[in-house]
C-alpha cells in the first residue's frame, strides 16, 4: 500500500491474507489458515550507526502498541514479529518492557505472561533464540562484524517471537546457510555478500 | 535593593495552543476530501511526563506518604489549593492516522503539552520526503499548520491515500454486486440500510458501478430500481 517499501510477504494462493498496518519499520499483516487466524508483523528496525538502541526501543514500543490493536481486532493472540531488528536477542530494546518486552527462557513466559510496569499489564513476547541456537547446531548467527575491538563477531539480528499461545508451536528455526544448490556462505562459512549480509531466517510453526 | 533580575514581564495575552483542535479537524476533513473512502483519526496514545514534572510529583507524593498531610502554614503564600502550573508542560502523545476497513498508516505522532513547544514525529519516510526526520518542534500554531501542510503533500502522504481509495473502491464495488446478485431490482434506500451509508453515499456509490456499466435501473417507476448488468 506504500506505507513500507521494506517488507515484502510472499502468501500461498490458498491463504487469505491481507496487510492491516504498515509503518516505515513494520507491517502488519493477518492470514487465515485452516480457520486460525494469524497475526504476522514482518519487521526491519534502523541499524547502528543510523539509529541508537533508544531509537530502535522507541519504534519497538509503538509496534507493541499496534500489535495490542491488531490482536484485539482480530481477536487472536496467535502473534508472530519476524525480520532483522538489527538488536540481538539480549539487546536493551529487545527485552525492555518499554521495547519488545521480549523473554528469552519459555519458563518466564509460561508462569507469567504478564508484567506490571507503570501501573499496566504488559503482555511478553517469547524469544526462542537461546533454545534454537547453539554451537552444537552450529548455528552462530546471521549477520557477520568482525572490525572493531569489542564485537561479538557473530549477530543474531533477523529473529522471530511469539506470543505465549504460539510457544509450543514452534517446532524448528535456523539461519540457512544455502537455498537449493546454492551456497549462501563462503569457504570461511561467513555470509557471500554477492548474495546478502545477512543469512536468511528460516522458522517452522505448526498450528 | 538590588538589581531587579526580571527583565521585561510582557502582560499580553499568550497564543491558546490550539493543536489539538486544528488536528482534531484535519483527521475529520480527509473523509470529506475522499467520498469517505480515506478516514483520518487524531487520538491520545499515552502520557509522557517530563523530567520535571516527573521530580515534582515525586517530591509531592514522598512528603504526602511521610507526613500523611502536607502542612503550608509556614509558607509566606498560601499554596494550598493551587495548581501548580507545571502541569501545562506535562507531555501526552497523540498520534494522526489515516485507515479504511482494511488498512491503517500513523503519518505521524504529536508529543503535545498545553503550552508550546510541542513537537511532532513524523513517519520516518514522510519524514525523508520532507527533509525533516528528527522530532520537529513547533512553537505556535501558525508553525503546526505550515508543517502539517507539508507532511500531508509529501509523496509517501499522497501515495498512501491514493491506494487506499483504489482499495476500498474496490471493495465498495464488491460489496455492492454481492448484494445486487442476491437482490435483483433492489433500492436506494434498501442498498443504503444494508451497507449503512447516508442516501447521498450510496447515490454516489450507484453512479460511479452505472457508468462502469455493472448495475443497470431496472425500473424507474413507482420507484426507481437497480440490477446487476449481465
Amino acid at each position: 500500500m506504500g506505507g513500507n517499501d521494506k517488507i515484502v510477504a510472499i502468501v500461498k494462493g490458498n491463504i487469505d491474507a491481507s496487510v492491516k498496518r504498515e509503518q516505515s519499520r513494520y507491517t502488519l499483516y493477518t492470514a487465515r489458515i485452516e480457520q486460525q487466524i494469524i497475526n504476522i508483523c514482518g519487521v526491519h528496525l534502523r541499524a547502528n550507526p543510523y539509529a541508537s538502541c533508544i531509537d530502535r526501543t522507541i519504534t519497538l514500543r509503538e509496534l507493541t502498541y499496534d500489535v495490542r490493536s491488531l490482536e484485539k481486532e482480530t481477536a487472536s493472540d496467535n502473534t508472530i514479529i519476524i525480520g532483522d531488528f538489527n538488536a540481538n536477542p539480549f539487546s536493551l530494546e529487545m527485552i525492555s518492557k518499554k521495547g519488545l518486552n521480549a523473554v528469552v527462557f519459555k519458563d518466564l513466559i509460561d508462569s507469567h505472561e504478564t508484567i506490571k510496569e507503570d501501573g499496566q499489564q504488559l503482555r511478553r513476547f517469547y524469544n526462542p533464540t537461546l533454545r534454537m541456537f547453539s554451537e552444537e547446531r552450529k548455528q552462530y548467527g546471521s549477520y557477520y562484524y568482525g572490525s572493531g575491538s569489542e564485537t561479538l563477531y557473530w549477530n543474531m539480528y533477523d529473529q522471530v517471537v511469539l506470543r505465549k499461545q504460539l510457544a509450543n508451536a514452534l517446532i524448528d528455526m535456523k539461519y540457512c546457510k544455502s537455498a537449493g544448490n546454492y551456497q549462501l556462505i563462503t569457504q570461511y562459512g561467513l555470509p557471500k555478500k554477492s548474495i546478502s549480509d545477512h543469512l536468511p531466517l528460516c522458522v517452522e510453526v505448526r498450528l | 535593593m538590588s538589581k531587579d533580575l526580571w527583565g521585561e514581564v510582557s502582560l499580553d495575552e499568550r497564543e491558546e495552543n490550539r493543536a489539538i483542535d486544528i488536528l482534531k479537524e484535519q483527521a475529520a476533513l480527509i473523509a470529506k476530501k475522499t467520498d469517505n473512502y480515506v478516514k483520518g483519526t487524531f487520538y491520545k496514545i499515552g502520557t509522557k511526563l517530563s523530567g520535571a514534572y516527573v521530580g515534582i510529583e515525586a517530591f509531592k507524593n514522598a512528603v504526602k506518604s511521610s507526613i500523611g498531610t502536607v502542612d503550608y502554614s509556614d509558607c509566606e503564600v498560601d499554596l494550598e489549593e493551587k495548581e501548580d502550573y507545571n502541569i501545562n508542560y506535562r507531555k501526552e502523545l497523540y498520534s494522526f492516522e489515516i485507515y479504511n476497513d482494511e488498512y491503517r498508516f500513523r503519518i505521524f505522532n504529536l508529543s503535545y503539552s498545553k503550552e508550546y513547544p510541542i513537537e511532532i514525529i513524523p513517519d520516518e519516510g514522510v519524514g525523508n520526503d520532507i527533509s525533516r526526520n528528527e522530532p520537529i518542534k513547533i512553537n505556535d500554531n501558525d508553525a503546526l499548520e505550515n508543517i502539517v501542510q507539508d507532511i500531508f503533500g509529501s509523496k509517501k502522504v499522497r501515495l498512501v491515500i491514493s491506494r487506499m481509495v483504489n482499495q476500498t473502491q474496490e471493495r465498495t464495488e464488491q460489496k455492492i454486486l454481492e448484494f445486487a446478485s442476491k437482490h435483483s431490482g433492489f433500492t436506494k434506500k434498501e442498498l443504503a440500510e444494508e451497507m449503512g451509508w447516508s442516501i447521498s453515499n450510496t447515490t454516489k456509490r450507484l453512479n460511479e458501478l452505472t457508468e462502469k456499466g455493472m448495475i443497470a435501473v431496472k425500473t424507474s417507476k413507482p420507484e426507481k430500481k437497480w440490477e446487476i448488468c449481465k
